[in-house]
């Protein structure tokens, strides 16, 4: 079983059912060909799925298609499903306007920065990485729109340098006072989780050889977007 | 090892232990405020994860006496400190306070211990040396086994991570280089390591006897190495591990009241393959024993047994909060002996001894993202992996369920 068969055969629930918090965009909707005997819309930013009864009564006769097959599927998502919120904004790379990144970032360099495996850019300046909770709907869109993982895959890695004293990982930040002692440069050597856009606008805007990540329409000219090959 | 000693020794003398469950009870409340990981100075980070679990079984005992009253006696106590002095060098330290059963007592074990420099460290490829106590690289879970938030389910699938081998198999002293390179194609990782292994000690000797022997077990350098695949950011993994661990008896006595000076050789090599995606996590892993013993007089005969361990496991993620897990772990222990039918005719002990299957079905909830529960069930054939320590060997169940709840915290 091939890795891009298993991609393949994902590829469709994903579209109808972007699972991670954030609400499907309507061009992903269209992109999704609806299983034969149900009708995909969106409404008020959740999946809505219905029976088209015909069709269905003529599914369950025929023999288990591939379309069958995936209407299964769907009602077994829909059923566990929870409703999306938050937004489904583009999500960009930023970087705070003295980091040395570069004019664009390669995502395998991406990547081995958030993988925690890159710690200094060329220059030998620290890389500074934050990062949003794992349930944030900006870093779900994070991991999968630009790195192409799954959250979950990312705390796996992280709790495997920890634990196994191979690396560090984002660390979350006790409290306001701490934040704000962060923000005013005394401290703020590893990575760290932020609780908010805000919060990691502010970050990434003061802190020298930091990256994170943002929706498009927080960007101001504190910040810097870096585009991704 | 295990077949043959069986039938030369009385099985090892079992006491019921009280063993106060009090750290529980000073750190609990500590739980309920905002404690998160704590960044004492620049670099310096320190975490850590307590746990307690809750084992009730049908029949025979895991982790203290789980078949009668149902037992508590499963805390574990971790921390974990790290500090990056110079960009390229970290050094590591981790502190392991576990209580289980009768195997292992609340003493705490320096589980890591080391200083990282990597040599090399771009983009596309890092090298480096770890030098000190490491966590043996076996399988995907040996690294993190005793971080409930990092393993799959409570027990983890015995039949490749036994408990009962835990000490010898955690972590070790030693050196370890490591590669990894990141391509278009995938990434590729490789630690290799020359280490002195745990086995001085009874919980060893223990796995190996079946009971405390006069003398002493002692390390021979050992060799592990594994290496990775992972393909599109992890979405596949593949790795192949493997272990060539050399152990010496130093007997006290002379036979027959001990065995003479013998060498055992140990060498698993593991299997493993990961998907992952969004919702699903399918991991399987299978395991080839070569162990070998020989020298150890006539109370032991030399002898060359294979066994196999392996399991299929799917995850599911409901949603941010819930978790289910459903497994099916198999262990022979000799591959010529799947039933046990021989065994039980050279040593008169249970066959079912030689062999475990294990249904395992759980379901995580996390409260927040360092609070959680957790819920198990595992309805088990076969006794392979029970601990001699908590059980009479003799007086084994062959079918028999195990309930479990564990809560752990972490920060």
């Amino acid at each position: 079983m091939g890795a891009k068969a298993l991609k393949a055969l994902l590829r469709p629930h994903l579209a109808y059912y972007p699972m991670a918090y954030s609400t499907p965009s309507a061009s992903a909707l269209q992109r999704a060909t609806p299983a034969k005997g149900f009708a995909v819309g969106l409404r008020h930013g959740v999946v809505l799925v219905r029976r088209a009864r015909p069709a269905l009564a003529s599914a369950s006769k025929g023999k288990r298609t591939g379309s069958t097959l995936r209407a299964w599927a769907l009602c077994l998502i829909v059923l566990c499903g929870w409703p999306a919120r938050g937004s489904a904004e583009e999500v960009v790379v930023a970087v705070n306007p003295a980091t040395p990144a570069g004019e664009v970032m390669a995502r395998n360099t991406l990547s081995a920065i958030f993988g925690m495996r890159l710690r200094a850019w060329e220059n030998g300046m620290p890389i500074r990485v934050y990062v949003l909770p794992d349930n944030h709907a900006v870093h779900v869109a994070f991991c999968k729109q630009i790195l192409g993982v799954f959250p979950h895959q990312y705390r796996t890695a992280w709790d495997r340098l920890v634990y196994s004293g191979t690396g560090q990982a984002p660390l979350e930040v006790a409290s306001e006072e701490e934040m704000r002692a962060s923000l005013a440069g005394t401290r703020g050597e590893a990575p760290v989780v932020v609780g908010s856009e805000e919060e990691m606008r502010a970050r990434l805007a003061g802190t020298a050889g930091a990256i994170g990540y943002l929706t498009r329409k927080m960007i101001d000219e504190n910040v810097t977007v870096l585009p991704i090959q | 090892m295990r077949t043959s000693l069986f039938c030369r020794f009385s099985r090892g003398a079992r006491t019921a232990q009280y063993v106060p469950w009090w750290p529980v009870l000073v750190l609990w409340p500590g739980l309920c405020g905002p404690v998160l990981a704590l960044e004492l100075f620049e670099g310096f980070q320190v975490h850590g994860f307590l746990s307690q679990g809750y084992f009730k079984t049908s029949a025979n005992n895991i982790f203290g006496n789980s078949d009668e009253s149902g037992s508590l006696d499963f805390t574990e106590i971790g921390i974990n400190a790290s500090w990056i002095p110079l960009p390229r060098l970290q050094l590591s330290t981790q502190l392991i306070s576990r209580r289980a059963g009768e195997g292992a007592d609340g003493e705490v074990e320096l589980d890591v211990g080391l200083a990282d420099y990597s040599f090399l460290e771009t983009a596309e490829a890092r090298f480096g040396v770890r030098l000190g106590r490491v966590r043996l690289p076996l399988g995907l879970y040996n690294d993190t086994r005793d971080v409930p938030f990092a393993r799959p389910s409570i027990l983890l699938p015995q039949s490749v991570y036994p408990d009962a081998a835990r000490t010898q198999q955690l972590s070790a002293d030693g050196g370890m280089i490591y590669g990894a390179y990141h391509g278009t194609w995938g990434d590729l990782s490789v630690e290799l390591a020359g280490v002195l292994l745990q086995v001085h000690n009874l919980d060893t000797e223990i796995n190996f006897f079946f009971q405390d022997l006069p003398g002493e077990l002692d390390p021979e350098p050992s060799f592990i190495g594994r290496m990775i695949y992972e393909y599109d950011g992890g979405r596949l993994r593949l790795a192949v591990s493997g272990l060539r661990a050399e152990t010496n008896y130093e007997p006290r006595l002379l036979p027959p009241d001990d065995l003479t000076a013998g060498t055992n050789l140990f060498e698993p090599v593991i299997f493993s393959a990961q998907y992952n995606a969004e919702r699903w996590s399918f991991t399987a892993e299978y395991e080839l024993r070569f162990d070998q013993s020989k020298g150890f007089g006539p109370l032991l005969p030399d002898n060359d047994i294979v066994g196999e361990g392996y399991y299929a496991q799917a995850i599911y993620r409901l949603d941010p909060h819930w978790e289910a897990v459903l497994r099916y772990d198999v262990l022979y222990h000799d591959r010529d002996d799947r039933d046990g039918t021989e065994f039980k005719a050279e040593t008169g002990f249970p066959a079912n001894l030689q062999f475990a299957k294990d249904w395992t079905v759980g379901l995580r909830y996390n409260i927040t993202s360092s609070l959680m529960v957790r819920a198990e069930y595992h309805g088990v054939y076969g006794t392979g992996w029970v601990s001699i320590r908590d059980n009479d060997p003799s007086m084994v169940d062959k079918q028999w369920d195990i309930f479990a709840l564990l809560v752990s915290y972490r920060f």
